[in-house]
């Protein structure tokens, strides 16, 4: 699925980060709320995507001080730039599959 | 399963750096889970109970951390076919054969190419200099330094290899490195090689870099002054006459090390601790 579309949980969490830094707990948390609960990405996915994504230079995270010591994450140009080419690809893809799966005999 | 023996399992097999600095992130992460859960009314046990069940089974997370993490462990054939000649030619210098010392050094290069040759994975230039300690620049401005001040006092006259002083810039600081460096990662990590972080390599990396920069002061300053400091007074029958440039090198893997590995052990069982602390306040 991931040749065919962007990855879902990379897109989730380029999309959470586009407007603040957040840290990994907040990510989870604003993925399940902004999709009414429709949608938790287990935490154990989480952190490998943020990493993967932080070695590509997509994201960048920054320990900082918050009551306990806390890495935060935030986008990078680069990341803004995917974060822009999924959408598109997702706008123009999403539907297409809709209308071929959701079809009925 | 207490979180602490839970992060451990995840991070296992992963480079001693990074596996410290996910335990610290996903530690936060069960804090905030736990005290969101002890808010919605479960018990301590039970909401550290849950807050691990939410964040992954242990195999499947640690298997999610390898594929983001990749490293290389080389066969132990390889290992040993690179390993055994240079231990053995560093010996035979070191009991007064300072001849085998060009084929050490070549032998070094081949575990420097290993080391360095081929890194496993892209690192973004943000991620270097977040950690630059544990890069080799450090270490290659040490190096530069150490050829530097081995060019100053060429070889003692009459050495088989007297008239390649140059070349011999390298080799103390290289058979002082290897012995205490060499230990640390045979004890610890050898066979794991990632890009930035080949214990190896770094000591190759100390080693060429040594070698060049003395090389090219001899090349700029031919005829510099012998500063009077005799490291290499009697090298041709035992180490033990070095003065104190092996003091020197010694204290300074000692310090790489204690700064580059040390610390995040030390704050690793600091984590443990805490966790333990706090697990049993709440109970």
């Amino acid at each position: 699925m991931d040749a065919l579309m962007p990855s879902v949980p990379t897109l989730l969490v380029l999309q959470a980060l586009e407007e603040s830094p957040l840290h990994g707990y907040a990510i989870a948390r604003w993925i399940e709320d902004e999709s009414s609960g429709v949608l938790t990405m287990k935490e154990g996915t989480l952190y490998p995507v943020l990493h993967q994504l932080e070695r590509k230079g997509l994201v960048v995270g920054e320990w900082v001080e918050m009551g306990r010591r806390t890495k935060v994450y935030r986008l990078t140009s680069s990341g803004r730039r995917q974060l822009v080419d999924s959408r598109q690809e997702w706008a123009i893809k999403a539907p297409a599959i809709n209308r071929l799966v959701l079809r009925e005999g | 399963m207490e979180w602490s023996e839970y992060l451990l399992m995840v991070t296992e097999g992963m480079d001693s750096v990074e596996a410290q600095a996910v335990r610290e992130e996903l530690s936060g992460h069960l804090e905030a889970l736990y005290e969101e859960l002890l808010e919605g009314g479960l018990g301590a046990t039970e909401a550290q109970a849950e807050a691990m069940r939410r964040l992954g089974d242990v195999g499947l997370l640690r298997q999610s951390f390898a594929d983001a993490f990749p490293s290389r462990r080389y066969p132990t054939w390889l290992r040993l076919v690179v390993l055994v000649p240079l231990g053995f030619g560093s010996l035979r210098v070191m009991l007064g054969h300072p001849d085998w010392m060009m084929a050490v050094l070549l032998n070094a290069v081949v575990v420097g190419m290993i080391g360095l040759g081929r890194p496993t994975r892209d690192i973004p230039r943000a991620f270097l200099v977040g950690r630059w300690f544990q890069t080799h620049w450090p270490i290659l401005a040490s190096a530069a330094l150490a050829g530097i001040g081995a060019a100053l006092r060429p070889w003692w006259n009459g050495a088989p290899i007297d008239g390649l002083p140059a070349s011999m810039a390298g080799a103390m600081p290289f058979a002082l490195y290897l012995l205490p460096y060499g230990g640390v990662a045979m004890a610890t990590r050898w066979g794991r090689v990632s890009a930035q972080s080949s214990m190896w390599a770094v000591g190759v990396a100390f080693t060429v870099f040594s070698f060049v920069a003395g090389a090219v002061f001899l090349r700029l300053w031919p005829a510099a002054p012998v500063t009077g400091i005799d490291w290499y007074g009697g090298y041709g029958v035992g180490i033990g006459s070095v003065e104190w440039a092996g003091p020197i090198a010694i204290l300074y893997t000692a310090l790489s090390w204690v700064t580059a590995r040390g610390v995040l052990w030390l704050r690793s069982q600091m984590m443990v601790l805490h966790f333990k602390t706090r697990l049993r306040a709440q109970k």
